[in-house]
């Protein structure tokens, strides 16, 4: 049976499509078979983000309503063969869709996956409810800045109130310079104040934007801070992806240098 | 102090003051739960009444209720 994550933020934008897209190529790169489910209905991105967006014919809403059967809303990876995509709709949001209905859908896929990671909309309202209804764990993505943090800390808050096995953090777009310069809040100053396991600590990097809807190349930091997140994920560890290492001693105050002027 | 301190200072600070301050959506979630529970045990006419203190960095929370009656299960056995 797969074991179903949530991916979740209380702030938009801060990361979820991205860590939801990136953790899953980590966790088939790992041989684990990976569902990449996008519940936020109209605002729906994970296809793009993915680079299906080409290849969706149906998706959950069309499950849903019986125009097709699920095996044929599920969009196959092109680089991965056990990494598949079920889309939400783009066109309005759904909110005659309930969590119970998206529940008996993840019940019968869950046999032929390891893993299913849902991409939850920003926010605590219906969309959040349906998202974290089906799921056993969470993941809140977060920002070092002080509004996310403090959107984390009411999620974590509603959080509590549903019957999950674990709720982890993630701590994207970290900026190694910045912390070793202490310009910028230290990872563990997070986990401290949000007082809930890391899971990943993952650098802010253009190649993000550069790589948009493909694979992370495997020489990025990027790409190491995930394959380290999967690995947690996996065997429910806290190893942390050092952002800094780059930054400290003689070389890494030049590096920091450069990176401010830039 | 480094920024970075700084920001932590805040944060805490910020979080201190949401942690205690919950909002509208949150109380009546709470009193709507805590009637459910309450009204298979007693009769009362008006809604729980929930106060929350700060105390020391711990909340003292007390739940008051005015009943006139506790209801009769009958089906519960005495043992
Ligand atoms: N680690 C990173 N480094 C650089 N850019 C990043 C990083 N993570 C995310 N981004 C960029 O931030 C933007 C927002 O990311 P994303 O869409 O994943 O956020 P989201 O939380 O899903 O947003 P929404 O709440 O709107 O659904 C995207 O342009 C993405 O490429
Ligand atoms: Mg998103």
């Amino acid at each position: 049976m797969a074991k179903k994550i949530v991916i979740t933020s209380g702030k938009g934008g801060v990361g979820k499509t991205t860590v939801t897209a990136n953790l899953g190529r980590a966790l088939s790169n790992l041989g684990e078979r990976v569902l990449l489910l996008d519940v936020d209905f109209g605002l729906n991105n994970l296809d793009v983000v993915m680079g299906l967006d080409g290849n969706v014919l149906y998706d959950i809403s069309d499950v849903i309503e019986g125009r097709c059967r699920i095996k044929q809303a599920l969009v196959q990876d092109g680089a991965k063969r056990n990494l598949f995509l079920l889309s939400s709709n783009n066109c309005g949001i759904n909110n005659n869709i309930s969590g119970q209905n998206i529940k008996l859908i993840l019940e019968n896929l869950s046999p032929n996956f390891d893993y299913i990671l849902i991409d939850c909309p920003a926010g605590i309202d219906i969309g959040f409810h349906r998202a974290v209804a089906c799921a056993d764990e969470a993941l809140v993505v977060v920002t070092p800045s002080l509004s996310s943090i403090r959107d984390a800390d009411k999620i974590i808050t509603a959080l509590n109130s549903y019957c999950l096995d674990s709720v982890g953090l993630i701590i994207n777009r970290v900026r190694g310079d910045l912390i070793m310069s202490g310009d910028m809040i230290k990872v563990d100053d997070i986990k401290k104040m949000l007082n809930a396991d890391i899971r990943g600590a993952l650098p802010e990097e253009d190649v993000m934007f550069l790589t948009f809807g493909q694979s992370l190349p495997k020489s990025t930091d990027s790409f190491k801070a995930y394959k380290i997140l999967a690995e947690n994920v996996k065997n429910g560890k806290n190893k942390i992806f050092d952002n800094t290492y780059k930054y400290s001693g003689f070389f890494g105050s030049i590096r920091r240098g450069i990176k401010k002027s830039v | 102090m480094k920024k970075n301190k700084l920001q932590v200072v805040k944060a805490k600070d910020l979080l201190g003051r949401d942690r205690f301050s919950v909002d509208d959506d949150f109380y009546n979630l709470l009193i709507k739960d805590l009637n459910s529970v309450l009204k298979e045990y007693f009769e009362f006419r008006n809604l729980p009444i929930v106060d929350m203190v700060k105390n020391n960095g711990e909340l003292n929370v007390t739940i008051t209720l005015k009943a006139y009656n506790i209801k009769n299960f009958k089906a519960l056995s005495k043992t």
